[in-house]
Order: structure tokens, then C-alpha cells, then sequence
């Protein structure tokens, strides 16, 4: 039946979706403030404070049961002088994107709700492998963890056809929803999708390497530590039962990326018991961000 | 049977009716005693109401006698099947023995 893979150019395909979600304006004024060492803290504050939607839903977020703090944080200057700005960024642009796709969409043929709970807890698991390795990327762990999945919306919102395809094949052979997507997408998958789409958004070349690479690590990659992160942290999920990645599987971890975490085994109880903790924690904040 | 918010759930109720999830999964068999952490699973997973009999039985009984096997059964069961495919490898190995580990811990408190 499929003998050849279709030939298929994603990146055509991709750039000619009209509609496709951008990232909110104040996010590219925000990241690009930050590139500069001396910012301050009120310059950002007036960025964010721009666009009042997002502006009250992180106040809402930094004064939850989330962050734990005594006292009511009032103004986002105050929130990013506690905070940090790496972690208000973080904060900006998960609700951004939570809001961007989060939205019902009537042909979804899609667990997104599913998508979303998968998602959220690669995000979480992601920080706490992060946070336990000592690394100092914890904030971008999370927000890669996050993203990691993102070209599955697009196939299901942009893609139709093809992803209804794609599901079905998952349901009667049993596979990884990536061994479907290679079949119908001539060789490519939901991870090269997402990768094309944070591109288009200009974010860094890390999390563009780590969507791209989140199933195969390769120690080629400048980023093999963070994406060996991810792509642990995404069977680990997978493994706790938690949300629906599209498929009822757990894939064998990537050797290489296993041994580059260095994870004591004795401490893996430990850990999904802290990664449990802060998936619970981490819905809280969704739910913040959606009303 | 009276039925009750899973707010309202004490550990020692006896479940009459099967606990079923919204595409119809059994969450929880009847004739399940609850306890502190079906409770927690429950109402992690969604679940809105229980319909249960008040045995008598006070919070102290729902120990370790009454812990029901039957979902700590279901739980491992589902985790075996899903791991079964992948279980030669050591890696996989060494990662469900700790899930199980933690799973089970998670039970007791």
C-alpha cells in the first residue's frame, strides 16, 4: 500500500498555513529586552503592562497557591523583582501559548484536553530532571518540555486530512504516534512541525534543536543535554499515565541520552515523586491562565 | 443508595456502584472499600460523585486489612501491560521497578 513515502516539503507546507498562531507581540518586545544585560526591571514591567490581558493573568498567577508567597504582590515590577526575569519570561510565554491554542476548535478530532495535561507534565518533569542535574537552565527546560508537542495542534488544526489519517494508523497498529506521522508526512514527524513553527517565531536556536530532536537525541546537537532532558522527561510522563500523548505507548528511552542524565537509579522514586508534586502544582497554573 | 459528592468521600464507605470514568473505563469496582488515597485518585481522575453504603465501619478499620487490592491490582496490571513491549531493556527495566516503587508508596500515605 504505501511503498514510497510521499515527497513532501514540510517547511512549504508550513509557511503556507495562513492563521497560524504568532506569538503575542509583547513576547518578541519582552525577549528582546532581555537581551540586553542592564535592563531594568520596570522596562520590562512596562512591556508586559502593554498588553492587560497578560499583565493580569501573571499577577494572578504569582499571587496563587503556585508561588506561595505571604503577601499580595500588586504591580509586575514587584513580581519580576521576586521572581526574576528569566521566570516571569517563562510565566509570559507559557500563558501565551497556553491561550493561543488552548481555544475549542469544533473539528478537532483531538484529545486536546489530553494534549494539554501531556504537555504540562513534560513541562513540569522537564524543570524538576533540570533542577536535579543542576543545571541552569530550568525555566527554558520547562518551557521546551512545554512546547515539545506543539506540531500536533498545528496537524490537527492546519492538517486535517492527513492527521486523521495518522490517528487511525495509531489505532490499528498499535505504534508511536511518530511511526504513524512517518508514514503519512513522507519521513517527517510532529516534531520537525513544531520545530518549523518556533523558528517562525524567532526563539532560540535551543528550543527550535530541542522540539526538532525531543524523540532521537543526538549528541551532535549543542543542546543534547537539554533536549536528553526533555526527551526523558516525555517517557517518564508517559510512563505515570499522565494526559494523552496520542498514543497508549511507552517508547524505550535513547541510550545516549540516558547516560548523558547520569540519573542514580536509586533516586528515581524520589523523582517521580517530585515530578508528581509538580505536575499537580503546574495544573493549578494552567488553570489560572485559561479563565 | 445514597450518593455523595467525592468531596463529601470518607475513607471506610463502601462503594455499591462501579466507578466509571467518561469514556466508560472502570476507575473503581463495587464492593470497594475507600480509603484515604482512592479518595485522592478519584478525584484526581475527574470523578464527581460516589453511590456508597455506611458499613459501620469507622476511618480507623479502612487500614491495612480493608487497603483494596482490586485497584492497586488494576494500577499495576495497566503499568505491566504497558511496559511489557520494552521490559528487555535494562534501561526500561530499571525505570518500572522505580515507578512501581514510587506507585506503591504513594498508596500508603
Amino acid at each position: 500500500m504505501e511503498n514510497e513515502p510521499p515527497k513532501i516539503d514540510l517547511k512549504r507546507i508550513i509557511d503556507s498555513i495562513s492563521g497560524l498562531p504568532t506569538l503575542p507581540v509583547v513576547i518578541t518586545k519582552v525577549t528582546k529586552l532581555m537581551q540586553n544585560p542592564k535592563v531594568s526591571a520596570a522596562e520590562i514591567a512596562q512591556a508586559i503592562s502593554s498588553d492587560q490581558a497578560l499583565a493580569s493573568k501573571i499577577l494572578k498567577i504569582v499571587n496563587s497557591s503556585f508561588y506561595g508567597f505571604p503577601s499580595r504582590i500588586k504591580t509586575i515590577t514587584h513580581a519580576i523583582v521576586i521572581l526574576g526575569f528569566n521566570s516571569i519570561k517563562a510565566t509570559a510565554m507559557s500563558a501565551s501559548i497556553f491561550s493561543s491554542f488552548s481555544g475549542e476548535d469544533k473539528d478537532s478530532i483531538f484529545d486536546m484536553e489530553g494534549f494539554w495535561s501531556h504537555s504540562i507534565g513534560v513541562g513540569a518533569a522537564s524543570k524538576i530532571l533540570a533542577k536535579r542535574l543542576k543545571m541552569k537552565e530550568v525555566e527554558e527546560a520547562f518551557l521546551a518540555g512545554l512546547m515539545h508537542d506543539l506540531g500536533k495542534v498545528i496537524l490537527d488544526q492546519y492538517m486535517h486530512k492527513p492527521f486523521s489519517r495518522i490517528l487511525d494508523i495509531v489505532k490499528t497498529k498499535k505504534c508511536l504516534i511518530s511511526e504513524a506521522e512517518k508514514i503519512v508526512l513522507g519521513g517527517h514527524t510532529h516534531a520537525d512541525i513544531g520545530a518549523l513553527l518556533v523558528q517562525k517565531w524567532n526563539l532560540n536556536p535551543e528550543f527550535v534543536a530541542i522540539i526538532k530532536d525531543h524523540n532521537a537525541p543526538t549528541s551532535a546537537s549543542d543542546y543534547f543535554k537539554i533536549t536528553s532532558v526533555v526527551h526523558v522527561a516525555d517517557a517518564f510522563i508517559r510512563a505515570m499515565d499522565i494526559g494523552n500523548p496520542g498514543d497508549d505507548l511507552i517508547p524505550k528511552i535513547n541510550p545516549g541520552a540516558w547516560n548523558e542524565l547520569n540519573i542514580n537509579p536509586v533516586s528515581l522514586p524520589q523523582i517521580f515523586k517530585e515530578i508528581s508534586e509538580e505536575v499537580k502544582k503546574t495544573e493549578i497554573f494552567f488553570k489560572m491562565t485559561a479563565s | 443508595m445514597p450518593e455523595i459528592t467525592i468531596d463529601k468521600a470518607r475513607p471506610g464507605m463502601f462503594v455499591t456502584k462501579q466507578v466509571e470514568n467518561d469514556k466508560g473505563m472502570v476507575l473503581l469496582p463495587a464492593g470497594s472499600v475507600l480509603n484515604e488515597a482512592l479518595i485522592a485518585r478519584l478525584t484526581k481522575w475527574g470523578v464527581q460523585s460516589v453511590v456508597y453504603r455506611s458499613d459501620g465501619e469507622d476511618a480507623q478499620s479502612a487500614g491495612t486489612e480493608s487497603k483494596p487490592k482490586v485497584l492497586d491490582a488494576e494500577v499495576t496490571k495497566r503499568l505491566e501491560e504497558r511496559f511489557s513491549p520494552i521490559i528487555d531493556d535494562p534501561v526500561m527495566k530499571t525505570v518500572f521497578e522505580a515507578l512501581k516503587s514510587f506507585l506503591e508508596n504513594e498508596d500508603q500515605e
